[in-house]
């Protein structure tokens, strides 16, 4: 085979990827009204994502630098790339909380009567573990002055994240207690179970 | 962020990719000092904070090359040459479809595609031995050990992968349910046009040039081969290192523990254990297969090798260094086109991969944000094998050790940059992998994402 029909095969097929990928379709719920059932799947999944992704930046912390295995690849990350990793850690977690406002958005309005109420909880929960993790980012950027804070600093950083941690769990809680169509289709939901299961294990 | 950094990082990626073509242009150890003055002009011109060079593929191109070439000169490739030329006499060419298996197997079992370094020199050897064009097996074997990736239980993307599509009930076998078939038709795809791609050495008129310039021997044929005393041993010792590194790969519990920083213990990565069970590779041969130290530096194996490094070092300082500085910034602006256009959204971790060439930058910012966008998560387990787009660039290691290796001169890493032997291999194998594992999660996944609960009494 010569000449330049492998390379315009290949171009049908990038656009057949693009036709497939669009075929398979997305759900765009954020300004729509969806059964209870579907939007706690949809933020659980969302929450549940969220965490994996925060799971990762944690492991990825703790792996010893010389035995590093997540990440490991020739070019972009040998074990000297350890410096300014809490701020990296940091930095991928911010990038995660972007992700986590994107999935609750596009999770839509339960049809319950306190449907609204939930999903501006869950939404304002988002957007402030963002904006909370962006903070703590940003306070890497303040010189130190003495070792001491230096060390409040990365405790600091590690407090947030639980911190965010935490207040995501507590608030999937309170919009169940808020409103009883909810807490029944929490409890339902496989991924609220996968989130449960986490969050107490 | 603002016009001016976009400017910014624009004139940073044409220093990249006007280093990297003067680098090619120049060819051989060129590549990497021309990536060296890419990198200087980052640093002292742009600002940027120096990257990191790519010190465990160069030290795993160190042992590994320390092995073939001890092999080679204990006569252990001329052997080789020979045993697969009496199995591939009926069909010569079934090289081009058993190379990319092997190298794809070797990357599955050990979970990394460092360990298909040790396979290059050996594959290139046969394709010349038997006439056939070395760009074919070469990089076929190349995109496929690079697909041997995302079909792996122990890789590092998979560890980053799993918790994202676990909550959606997808384990690591449903992954690799997904990932490995899907994987094995798209490798099979790219080999049928490879079997086929570019001329014949007869026709190739660079293989020709240097034929008649005496740059390169034309290969003996098999009956004029005379095996050395220890050949068939040299053989054995290499091939069991290749094969040592396998066990260890799958199997994590006989690896030696090291303290871990969180407490206790865990298994060592693999990668320190391919330098060490390769170097030992290459000192057994010289004490058992009687090969002088002098000899290992002399054989030409050993010359690619060390050109590959070189190459590899500059060329991957310079590309890490630009990354470094800019991946938020390209993760971002991909980001928001797959936000804007959910149906880009595999392009977009194509090419994630490639501006990053990393897969676990790919895996962990592209894959949340498919899942995201309502994405299924089958779907995206099928798309994450876009990940493979990091060989989109010619500044991988495998890549550069592959074109070193291949001195009939058919593997290149091209002239514009992104027109190297690499890149229609897996463009063909990305596209069909993907095809084929949206096809699988549709016929044999569709109702496995849990779906949303029907509303009981509360």
């Amino acid at each position: 085979m010569r000449g330049p029909l492998p390379w315009i095969l290949a171009t049908a097929g990038v656009l057949a990827v693009i036709v497939v990928t669009a075929l398979i379709g997305n759900r765009e719920d954020s300004s729509e009204t969806v059964p209870a059932g579907e939007w706690a799947q949809n933020v659980c999944g969302a929450v549940g994502v969220w965490r994996g992704q925060v799971e990762a930046i944690v492991e990825d912390l703790r792996t010893p630098n010389a035995n590093a295995t997540a990440g490991e690849e020739p070019q972009s990350e040998t074990p000297q790339g350890r410096t300014g990793f809490i701020r990296k850690g940091l930095e991928r977690g911010v990038q995660a909380a972007e992700t986590l406002v994107v999935g609750v958005d596009n999770a839509g309005t339960p049809d319950t009567e306190e449907g609204e109420e939930a999903a501006e909880r869950v939404s304002d929960w988002a957007e402030s573990a963002l904006s909370e993790l962006e903070e703590s980012e940003e306070s890497l950027d303040d010189e130190a002055e003495t070792i001491e804070e230096s060390i409040e600093q990365l405790a600091e950083a590690g407090r947030t994240i639980a911190a965010v941690l935490a207040s995501g769990a507590q608030t999937l809680v309170e919009v169940g207690r808020l409103d009883p169509e909810l807490a029944t289709a929490f409890r339902d939901s496989p991924t609220c179970e996968q989130v449960r299961e986490e969050t107490a294990g | 962020m603002s016009t001016t950094d976009w400017i910014l990082i624009a004139l940073q990626g044409a220093v990249v990719i006007g280093f990297i073509a003067l680098g090619v242009r120049f060819g051989g150890i060129g590549l990497g000092l021309w990536g060296g003055v890419g990198t200087l002009i980052l640093v002292f011109l742009f600002g940027l904070d120096p990257g990191e060079p790519p010190i465990s593929a160069m030290l795993i191109i160190v042992a590994v090359i320390a092995a073939a070439a001890a092999m080679q000169a204990a006569g252990g490739i001329d052997y080789m040459v020979l045993i697969a030329g009496k199995a591939l006499r009926a069909r010569p060419k079934m090289l081009n479809f058993v190379a990319p298996y092997v190298s794809y197997l070797l990357t599955i079992l050990t979970g990394t595609g460092n360990t298909f370094f040790s396979l290059i020199p050996v594959i290139n050897e046969l394709a010349y031995a038997n006439k056939i064009r070395p760009e074919r097996a070469l990089a076929g074997s190349t995109v496929a050990s690079t697909f041997g990736i995302t079909a792996s239980p122990v890789a590092a993307a998979m560890a980053t992968m799993l918790p994202l599509v676990e909550i959606y009930n997808y384990d690591i076998v449903d992954v690799m349910l997904i990932t490995l078939p899907a994987s094995i038709i798209g490798i099979f795809a790219m080999a049928l046009v490879m079997n086929n791609y570019g001329k014949d050495l007869d026709d190739d008129v660079e293989y020709q040039r240097r034929l008649a310039a005496g740059e390169i021997e034309p290969p003996a044929p098999a009956g004029e081969i005379t095996l050395l005393p220890y050949a068939k041993r040299s053989v054995a010792i290499f091939l069991t290192g290749v094969l040592a590194i396998c066990v260890f790969g799958v199997f994590e519990a006989l690896r030696p523990t090291v303290a871990a920083e969180g407490g206790g213990v865990e298994p060592m990565s693999v990668t320190p254990l391919i330098q060490m069970i390769m170097l030992t590779a290459a000192a057994l041969i010289l004490l058992l297969a009687h090969v002088g130290a002098g000899d290992v530096a002399s054989a030409p194996i050993f010359k690619s090798g060390m050109i590959a490094m070189i190459a590899l070092f500059g060329i991957a300082w310079m590309a890490d260094t630009f990354i470094a500085n800019n991946e938020d910034a390209i993760v971002t602006a991909l980001g928001s086109l797959a936000e804007n256009w959910p149906f880009t959204i595999a392009i977009a971790i194509f090419l994630v991969a490639a501006l990053t060439t990393s897969q676990s930058a790919a895996t962990r910012t592209m894959i949340p944000l498919g899942l995201a966008l309502g994405i299924g998560a089958g779907y995206m387990i099928a798309m994450w094998t876009a990940v493979a787009g990091v060989i989109f660039l010619p500044a991988n290691g495998t890549q550069i050790a592959a074109a070193e290796a291949d001195k009939t001169g058919t593997t290149t890493l091209g002239k514009r940059v992104i027109d190297h032997s690499f890149q229609l291999p897996l463009q063909i194998c990305w596209i069909v992998t993907l095809l084929a594992g949206c096809a699988i999660v549709y016929l044999f996944f569709g109702d496995h994402t849990p779906v949303p609960p029907v509303p009981t009494t509360p």
